[in-house]
């Protein structure tokens, strides 16, 4: 699959749209109009865009805590994200799951997960499903640099490639698990090099590249969906903020986050756009106006919206 | 249009947080999303984001203040 030149607009307007809503998130955090914590993906936004518009709407998504522009960029609307992120009825659980479970069954989107690994798991439990039923649907995994530690990403890896499973994993690697940086929890610098333990291929990605990302995860999905297996991938990546929504990222080095700034993935696309003649540096700006607000817009909607009542809420839990 | 700067709420149980430093003075240019204080509490010690672009105009918490969760902070005189 070739990207053409109106998805790459669109995929500007994603990333952009992906960045102002978790730019708002944190200001209504501030404001207390939302509870909890919460972790945003400033930074990240190609990879969001660039893999995660990859799948086919048949296709399966399981993503991670940190999971909010995969959401958006599986075309749930910024009212239901705000919304579940307020714990409204608006929102796309209805307000039960909060921040780190962006889920909708409608977009194939199975699960968001808090604890770290299950969303390997899951995914791969999709990915067999979609096999053992005859379909073509591929699933689509992502998991942090820090569950690569963990043992069910190794148990799925396994499994996926003893069984062929049609399932693209993708580590998002941003340098830090948690507080942690990575070189003082694991012994290797290119976590793709997990996957010859497990006899699938392993790619380094460039996570900033919009394209470079989108051009992995289509090879990856065409694979998978021919029936020849998973792929694991690795983004390179960066979050801009702390790990949650106190943590002032104070254990960084000096001039880190400014060194990764100049690889905005908005930036780096944008450029190439206006470059290219798609969208001038001016179309752009008139377009992030535009997409504020959006952004500012959807969060009042969704913060119009009441909160379950306690026998409403009886529908959506399990305990009897 | 005036619109307040009040004390972020950054935490389960925070009450009040103090003024750890003004990263912007009155009569400054700030952008929305832009760091214009950092905020104390018992816990943690975390920078605050313009929430509107426009002037500085009013600061009402000096450094080393506390004041509740919500009350306001400083002024931003907004552009739009």
């Amino acid at each position: 699959m070739t990207a053409t030149g109106t998805d790459r607009i669109d995929w500007l307007r994603t990333m952009i749209e992906i960045r102002l809503f978790e730019d708002k998130v944190q200001e209504l955090f501030m404001q207390g109009r939302i509870q909890g914590t919460t972790h945003l993906c400033q930074g990240q936004e190609a990879v969001c865009v660039g893999a995660v518009g990859a799948l086919e709407d048949r296709d399966y998504l399981t993503i991670t805590y940190r999971g909010h522009g995969h959401a958006l960029a599986r075309g749930m609307s910024m009212e239901a994200a705000f919304g579940e992120l307020m714990g409204l009825t608006s929102g796309c659980c209805h307000g039960v799951g909060g921040s780190m479970h962006l889920t909708d069954f409608s977009r194939n989107l199975i699960g968001a997960f808090a604890i770290i690994g299950p969303s390997y798991s899951v995914g791969l439990g999709a990915a067999i499903s979609a096999k053992l039923r005859g379909t073509d649907s591929v699933a689509m995994a992502f998991c942090g640099d820090g569950a690569t530690n963990i043992g069910t990403f190794h148990e799925a890896l396994n499994m996926a490639s003893v069984w062929k499973a049609p399932v693209v994993f993708v580590i998002e690697n941003n340098l830090y698990g948690e507080y942690s940086p990575l070189r003082e929890t694991t012994p290797l610098d290119d976590l793709a090099e997990r996957a010859k333990a497990h006899a699938m291929p392993g790619v380094v990605v460039d996570g900033q590249d919009v394209d470079a990302v989108h051009a992995a995860a289509a090879a990856a999905i065409a694979r998978a969906r021919a029936g020849e297996g998973p792929t694991l991938l690795e983004m390179k990546t960066y979050r801009y903020r702390g790990h949650s929504r106190t943590d002032p990222a104070k254990y960084r080095a000096e001039g880190e986050l400014e060194r990764w700034k100049q690889r905005d993935p908005i930036d780096l696309l944008g450029a190439k756009l206006a470059a290219e003649g798609a969208l001038s540096a001016e179309e752009q700006r008139r377009l992030r106006g535009r997409i504020q607000a959006e952004v500012d817009a959807a969060a009042e909607r969704a913060a119009a919206a009441p909160v379950l009542t306690l026998e409403e809420t009886k529908a959506y839990v399990y305990a009897p | 249009m005036r619109v307040e700067v009040t004390m972020p709420n950054l935490g389960y149980d925070m009450e009040s947080g103090k003024v750890g430093s003004w990263l912007k003075t009155v009569g400054d240019t700030v952008e929305r999303g832009e760091p214009i204080a950092e905020i104390e509490t018992e816990k943690t010690t975390v920078e605050m984001e313009a929430m509107a672009s426009g002037t500085l105009v009013e600061i009402l918490c000096d450094v080393g203040s506390e004041a509740p969760v919500g009350a306001p902070i400083a002024i931003i005189e907004s552009e739009q």
